[in-house]
């Protein structure tokens, strides 16, 4: 599923690949992991010290003089904005290669990252204090990329799925979770939704909080009968989440699909935006008590995101129902 | 302003979709997927608040360049049980107050009135094998203001909001009691026994339920008794009745005219712009139908004044603009008689002897303008003799800049430009949108140069830089919609774009990623 990826600047700068070929070899290994054609990318890549890492890639795709070279790295550079996700700097301006593979150490610590890749030069005498570096030259090796995929199989474990979701968790400013079979029961969805809001809640100061929703489906819930399901699943995820923290509860007309959409919330005129970056669909999600062997879950393209954003819009008239759960 | 269009039932949308309009509307998305046919919607709206051709085929605004072929041509699936459905939203504050038509009505409405929009059903009559109106709503800010419906050739309006808000005369005293001049006026005139114990106020002298533009509804009434009169007297019951056909006519009528005299405005920018023929000569009469082929730029070229033509110039040859190297300028030119005598004595310089009377001579033999291309060198050429794309980009240029529109749309701005100057037509776009003076400007197109510098321009203006041309753009300035055919219909998405410039909802095919796709592969 997806994975974290930290890339130190200098992997984009000639000065320190100065063997071209192999270096655009590797390149385009990125381009084709990151950027799979026609599905969802795979991979977010650290944006550490506050974005600052963007800024140094810029520069340091301004210095290719060779033409060729630099069209192949550019193409790739302007397109990671579209999987970046900014990191709160953790150590002062780093300092050439070293500083930014201590950079990308230190914001390890704090949440987890996949894999950090350093120049083939650098990263050989490299000894980090924690987390999974390798060299650029190892991202052309198939161990670079096991576990990174767009789709696959997962394992009927709450804590093990949540665990694959972990990326999103900690990144997305907000995440809709759509499950049909959540009432508050411990036998039926409730865990797993729980299990997830509780991972995204968990996430350092340092990051941005999170907005949750969860929609589930309400067809046939009237009076007292909605009442008590909404009482039952504000008890079940009380039981998970920490204090001070919301959910809101969309109820939806009948449906039997599972998706899990996140993104990041940016200003356009004054107003809120959520922007989409992330979706996944799942043919099942663990519950307590599971026969199942295992799950197959599905990154969703990026070309229908919008789509289906649009779909879960909280403010849309297909609602039954909607109430903010207050923890 | 028209600043929303709804359409459904039209050409390849079915559903009905809702398409805001900013000061830049982009359209993008695959070939023949719907894009066109949302332009080909305000011609069609044209037609019918203009010239009530509800059947329409050449239009005016698409002139030789548009063919709807008709009503069951265009109504969707092909389906005349299907019924079109427009509706269209208008900013009012500064449009001109429509009650001059209707003098009658003294009460200041309008003033209160922000917003307004109209609203058509167009249905196919199988008796007269015709399309007809078959309903017709106007609103103010907002809210429904009345109905008007045609059914078996009866015309009526079958729903009047007396009461609505916005027709609250300030000026009277009624105000605070809530009651509006004209539910006043109703009430005066005891409404039941005006309407003769119908429910509905019956209209005569139009064809369906669309009123007749620039002129009062006629309202068929059998209205005999004495109405009350107010405490001083002074209302006379003829005059209470024109009252009322002017309060109505003056929203139900005013409203349609506003939207017809914004649609007139409305110029088009067809997908090929034609080069004037070397003899070209402008018409003396402007025919908007002319800027669907692009001949309407040359036409207002002609007749323009010096400052249009420098400020086509400055985009046409500056280098923060399209950078062609080519300028325009405007010839003039008298066409002597070879066997006329003036000629015979310009060769033999017997005129020369009588200077003043060459010149009277000379200033009465016809002319003829030309406009010619002079390219760096100053060398001059006809536009023939150049690239297609200096004859491609010339006409967006002119409706960019040409202050006569109320809107502009352009599909295919790009077409046969190099990438860097489809990036300086987004600011050229932009420039026309946002400049002075500005006007909405809807474009479809494929050029990912050209958003991009949009998208840029938002960025500077969110970090502060100096604006360029002095035009700031925000997010707000600027709407992207994704045109997609699905299942047979069209459909829209619209993408945001966020402070930074960038699109908040991840772009619906490989549009921006074509490149790189090709590259890695």
């Amino acid at each position: 599923m997806l994975t974290e990826v930290a890339l130190t600047p200098q992997v984009f700068d000639p000065e320190n690949n100065p063997d071209t070929e192999p270096w655009l070899g590797c390149i385009s290994e990125l381009g084709h992991g990151f950027f799979p054609r026609g599905g969802a990318p795979p991979v977010m890549v650290a944006n550490l010290q506050d974005g600052g890492w963007a800024g140094e890639v810029k520069n340091a795709v301004g210095r290719i003089t060779d033409h060729r070279a630099r069209v192949r790295v550019q193409q790739l550079a302007s397109r990671l904005k579209e999987i970046v996700i900014d990191r709160p700097s953790v150590n002062y301006w780093p300092d050439g290669e070293e500083g930014w593979a201590n950079e990308a150490v230190a914001s390890h610590k704090f949440e987890p990252i996949g894999r950090i890749v350093l120049t083939d030069g650098f990263g050989e005498s490299y000894q980090p204090s924690a987390g999974k570096c390798c060299t650029l030259k190892q991202t052309c090796q198939d161990t670079f990329w096991e576990g990174i995929q767009s789709s696959g199989p997962v394992p009927m474990n709450i804590g093990q799925q949540v665990a694959l979701l972990r990326p999103v968790c900690a990144h997305a400013h907000y995440l809709v979770l759509k499950l049909p079979h959540v009432r508050g029961s411990r036998d039926d969805e409730t865990p797993f939704a729980a299990a997830l809001f509780e991972s995204a809640f968990r996430r350092s100061a340092r990051f941005q909080p999170v907005q949750a929703e969860l929609h589930v489906s309400g067809e046939g819930l009237q009076g007292r009968a909605l009442t008590n399901t909404v009482s039952n699943i504000h008890s079940s995820l009380a039981q998970a989440l920490p204090r001070g923290s919301e959910v809101l509860l969309c109820l939806r007309p009948r449906f039997i699909d599972r998706k899990l959409v996140a993104g990041i919330l940016t200003k356009s005129a004054g107003q809120v935006l959520r922007a989409p970056r992330w979706a996944i669909s799942f043919d099942h999600v663990a519950r307590p008590h599971d026969n199942r062997s295992d799950a197959t879950w599905s990154l969703i393209a990026p070309q229908n995101l919008a789509a289906l954003a649009k779909d879960l819009d909280m403010n849309a008239t297909s609602l039954l129902d909607r109430r903010m759960l207050h923890f | 302003m028209i600043t929303k269009i709804a359409i459904e039932n039209f050409k390849g949308i079915g559903e009905r979709v809702e398409i805001p309009i900013r000061p830049l509307t982009l359209l993008f998305g695959p070939n023949s997927a719907g894009k066109s046919s949302i332009m080909h919607a305000f011609h069609y709206a044209r037609e019918i608040f203009e010239r009530h051709n509800l059947d329409a085929d050449r239009t005016i605004a698409g002139g030789d360049f548009v063919d709807l072929g008709g009503f069951q041509n265009f109504v969707h699936d092909h389906k005349p049980d299907n019924v079109i459905r427009f509706r269209l939203d208008m900013d009012l504050r500064e449009a001109d107050a429509p009650e001059y038509y209707f003098p009658v009505a003294t009460w200041r409405m309008f003033p209160a009135w922000s917003s307004g929009w109209v609203s058509v059903e167009i249905a196919w009559d199988d008796l007269r094998q015709r399309p007809f109106v078959k309903s017709y709503e106007a609103g103010v800010n907002e809210d429904l203001f009345g109905r008007i419906t045609c059914e078996r050739g009866e015309v009526v309006i079958s729903k009047c909001e007396f009461d609505h808000p916005a027709l609250m005369d300030e000026t009277e005293e009624d105000e605070d009691l809530g009651v509006t001049p004209l539910e006043d006026l109703v009430h005066e005139l005891d409404v039941e026994e005006f309407l003769a114990g119908d429910d509905f106020i019956h209209l005569l002298n139009q064809e369906d339920a669309l009123p007749p533009c620039g002129r009062p509804l006629t309202i068929d009434h059998n209205w005999e008794a004495e109405p009350s009169f107010d405490p001083e007297g002074q209302r006379q019951p003829a005059g209470a009745i024109a009252e009322l056909v002017g309060g109505l006519s003056q929203v139900f009528v005013g409203m349609a005219d506003i939207a017809r005299d914004e649609l007139r405005r409305f110029y088009y920018l067809g997908p090929f712009r034609q080069k004037p023929p070397r003899d070209y000569t402008p018409p003396r009469f402007p025919d908007t139908s002319r800027w669907a082929t692009g001949l309407g730029a040359w036409d207002v070229l002609h007749a323009a004044e010096e400052k249009l033509l420098d400020h086509v110039n400055l985009w046409m040859a500056h280098e923060v603009g399209l950078d062609t190297g080519y300028t325009l300028q405007r010839k003039g030119y008298v066409l002597l008689d070879e066997e006329g005598p003036l000629y015979s004595n310009l060769v033999t310089y017997r005129a020369f002897d009588e200077i003043e009377d060459l010149a009277l001579e000379l200033d009465q033999q016809p002319k003829r303008g030309q406009l010619v291309l002079a390219n760096e060198a100053g060398l001059l050429l006809a536009l023939q003799d150049v690239g297609e794309g200096i004859a491609q980009v010339l006409p967006v240029v002119v409706a960019a800049l040409c202050p006569d529109a109320s809107a502009v749309q352009i599909e295919q701005p790009e077409l046969h430009l190099h990438p860097k100057q489809q990036a300086a037509l987004g600011d050229l776009l932009i420039r026309g949108a946002l400049g002075k003076p500005a006007k909405p400007i809807i474009a479809e197109t494929h050029s990912e140069h050209l958003v991009l510098r949009v998208l840029r321009r938002i960025r500077e203006t969110t970090r502060g830089d100096e604006p360029f041309m002095g035009i700031p753009v925000t997010a707000e300035n600027v709407a992207v919609y994704y045109v997609q055919m699905k299942v047979g219909q069209s459909s829209l998405l619209s993408i945001d774009v966020d402070d930074k410039g960038e699109f908040v909802q991840p772009w619906p095919d490989d549009f921006f990623e074509i490149d790189f796709q090709e590259r890695f592969a």
